[in-house]
């Protein structure tokens, strides 16, 4: 795969354009990852509004009815419930992993069996989240892409 | 719920029936115990046939406390065990007194612990058969992970 970049400065945004000869596998997981970079949320952080891209979540999670943004260096809130960002992230690869959690499968390092049917993500940070049993086939699905 | 049922439920109630039988039904070769036939009202039941039926209710009943140990967090995985565990003694003796498997006494302080002996072989026994299969997914997924990871390398991602 041939790799070009070019500067114009008259632009508003970059922009990615591929030739291929047929969109295969790898040509879908290249437009996947430029899509996750573009895919930007609006958050709440010391009380200001920010925006971060979707390849910079850890995992998501949902408490009393609030929404956290866990990053590698920070915490972001938002009022947007779990299920309307699981629709807005569809595409990248943030995946529920339980009722209340969703993960980014690109910040996962490894996973081992837990107690109570569950799973322990360990994310790269070292961090470590709960794999719902009914969810262990949606993220098996989305690492086979 | 159904998808519970059928993947955590069922299956747990399945292994634990046929296990308990089996050391039932070997048990009492070994030490030559005849079945019985329970008289009711003009019907006849065998005595082990009523005894799998009882066994089935209180694994169900265990089982189903069991699952929804699932809403509960743990810190570790002992406390967890331990619960589960206390639960399963619970139900088993409870079982034994309510369908009379064997008179509560100090006489027979063998048979109860023999009962606590199975119990624990039971759940230790599921305990391994689980965890095998839970480590098996697991390491399906770490291999997947491994896979992406060397990929990602090798576009330069």
């Amino acid at each position: 795969m041939q790799v070009e970049v070019h500067e114009k400065q008259n632009l508003e945004e970059a922009q990615v354009v591929i030739y291929c000869w047929e969109i295969d596998e790898k040509v879908r997981k290249v437009e996947n990852f430029i899509k996750q970079l573009s895919v930007v949320i609006n958050v709440v952080s010391d009380g200001r509004i920010c925006r971060i891209s979707a390849d910079d979540i850890l995992y998501i999670e949902s408490v009393d009815r609030r929404t956290f943004f866990y990053t590698p260096d920070k915490i972001y809130e938002s009022k947007e419930p779990l299920y309307q960002l699981e629709n807005y992230l569809h595409g990248t690869g943030i995946t529920r992993i339980s009722k209340n959690c969703l993960l980014n499968i690109d910040r996962l390092k490894s996973i081992a069996p837990f107690t109570n049917h569950r799973f322990e993500a360990t994310l790269v940070n070292g961090e470590k989240v709960l794999v719902s049993r009914n969810y262990i086939g949606d993220l098996k699905k989305k690492l086979e892409g | 719920m159904s998808k519970r049922i059928r993947k955590i439920i069922l299956p747990n109630i399945c292994i634990n029936f046929t296990s308990v039988i089996l050391i039932v039904s070997i048990g009492n070769i070994i030490s030559g115990i005849q079945d019985h036939i329970v008289h009711g009202e003009g019907v006849r039941i065998n005595g082990f046939c009523l005894f799998a039926c009882e066994l089935f209710v209180i694994l169900g009943l265990v089982t189903v406390a069991c699952t929804t140990l699932e809403k509960l967090r743990f810190k570790n995985k002992i406390s967890y065990l331990v619960l589960e565990l206390s639960i399963n003694y619970v139900g088993f003796i409870s079982g034994a007194y309510v369908f009379r498997w064997m008179k509560f006494s100090s006489k027979n302080m063998k048979e109860t612990a023999v009962i606590m002996i199975i119990t624990t072989v039971l759940y230790l026994n599921v305990y391994f058969i689980t965890q095998k299969r839970r480590k098996r997914e697991a390491d399906e997924i770490n291999r997947l992970l491994k896979k992406r990871e060397k990929e990602h390398k090798r576009e330069g991602v």
